[in-house]
C-alpha cells in the first residue's frame, strides 16, 4: 500500500502554509514550515513526498529512508548568554572555530564541552560556510551526521539549528537553499 | 518490547538528565528498544558535558570504563535508582541547549 503523501503529527503545533509560486507562467505549490518569527523553510510540496512532519522539542522531518532532520531555535536567553552577546559568534564558538571569549566562565565551559560533543557526535567533521537568502550558514559536516547553524546577517536575534541525521548531500543542499529569513 | 515499568524508568532517566519534556512524555507508550539505545547513546555523550554523569555511569558498570552497547537495557531500573539518589550532585547538563535539543528529537524519532 502506498504511503500517505504526508503524515502530519500534532498538527496544532505546526504552522503550515501552502502558496502558489508563479514562474514563467507555471505554477508550483510550495509548503512553508515556520520555525519562528525569524526563520522558515519554503520548498515545493513535492519535496515532502512520503515525509513525516512531527513536532517534538523542535520540528522534525523524517524521510521514507529513515533519515531525518530537525529544526530548532536558539536565543541568547535560552542559552543564558548576555543580551549584548553577538550571535554571529555562536556557531564559531560552538564549532571550535574561535576560542570563546566575551562570555561568562560558565558559558565558556559549556561552549568548550559542546565543541567536544560535536567532535564525538560528528566524527572528523569539516566546516562549510555558505550564504543564502540573507543568512549565514555554518555547516559542520560529519560522515553520517551534520549540523548547521543559521544566523541572519544583519540583525541576528535567533540562531536556527538544523541537525541532519543520515540525510543525503543533495537533500541537505535543497533544505539549506529553501531557508528564508522572515524579513525577506 | 518494553514493559510498562521499563518505559516509566526510561522516561524518568530522560527527565533527570535533560529535563521534563511534554512531547517526549506524550510518547511514553511508544517507547521501544530503539528508544533505549538512543537514550544510552545520549548518556554516553552527556558524560562529555558533565563529569559527574561519567562517574555515575562508570560506577554502574563496576568500575569499567568501557561501556558495552546495551548496558542501559540491562540496568534500567538500577540506573534510574542511582540517578534519583545522585540527582543533586549532577549539577546540570553542562553543554549548550542546542546540544541537548538534538537528543529530545532523536528520542521522539524512535517512536514515529
Amino acid at each position: 500500500m502506498k504511503k500517505r503523501l504526508f503524515s502530519i503529527l500534532f498538527p496544532f503545533f505546526l504552522v503550515l502554509m501552502l502558496s502558489g509560486c508563479g514562474s514563467l507562467g507555471e505554477k508550483t505549490s510550495n509548503l512553508q514550515l515556520v520555525f519562528s518569527s525569524s526563520y522558515h523553510l519554503d520548498l515545493p510540496v513535492s519535496f515532502f513526498q512520503n515525509t513525516k512532519i512531527a513536532k517534538a522539542s523542535d520540528i522534525i522531518l523524517k524521510f521514507d529512508d529513515e533519515a531525518y532532520v530537525s529544526f530548532g531555535i536558539i536565543t541568547r536567553d535560552l542559552e543564558g548568554l548576555d543580551t549584548s552577546f553577538d550571535l554571529l559568534l555562536y556557531p564559531e564558538f560552538i564549532l571550535g572555530v574561535k576560542a570563546p571569549h566575551s562570555v561568562s566562565e560558565r558559558s565558556k565551559k559549556k561552549f568548550i564541552a559542546s565543541y567536544n560533543v560535536y567532535k564525538y557526535r560528528l566524527g572528523g567533521f569539516h566546516i562549510e560556510k555558505k550564504e543564502f537568502n540573507e543568512v549565514y550558514i555554518f555547516l559542520a559536516k560529519g560522515d553520517n551526521q551534520s549540523v548547521a547553524f543559521v544566523v541572519n546577517k544583519i540583525e541576528p536575534s535567533q540562531v536556527l539549528v538544523i541537525d541532519f541525521n543520515a540525510v543525503s548531500d543533495s537533500r541537505m543542499e535543497t533544505i539549506l537553499k529553501g531557508l528564508r529569513h522572515n524579513a525577506d | 518490547m518494553l514493559t510498562e515499568k521499563e518505559k516509566r524508568d526510561l522516561y524518568e532517566i530522560i527527565e533527570f538528565t535533560i529535563g521534563r519534556d511534554t512531547s517526549i512524555q506524550r510518547n511514553i507508550s511508544s517507547f521501544n528498544e530503539r528508544t533505549v539505545l538512543a537514550v544510552e547513546e545520549m548518556l554516553n555523550e552527556i558524560s562529555r558535558c558533565n563529569g559527574s554523569m561519567k562517574e555515575l555511569i562508570v560506577n554502574l558498570v563496576s568500575g569499567s570504563s568501557i561501556l558495552a552497547k546495551g548496558w542501559l537495557k540491562r540496568s534500567l531500573n538500577e540506573f534510574n535508582r542511582m540517578l534519583k539518589y545522585k540527582q543533586a550532585a549532577l549539577n546540570g547538563y553542562g553543554c549548550m541547549v542546542s546540544v541537548k535539543s538534538y537528543w529530545k528529537n532523536a528520542i521522539i524519532v524512535t517512536t514515529i
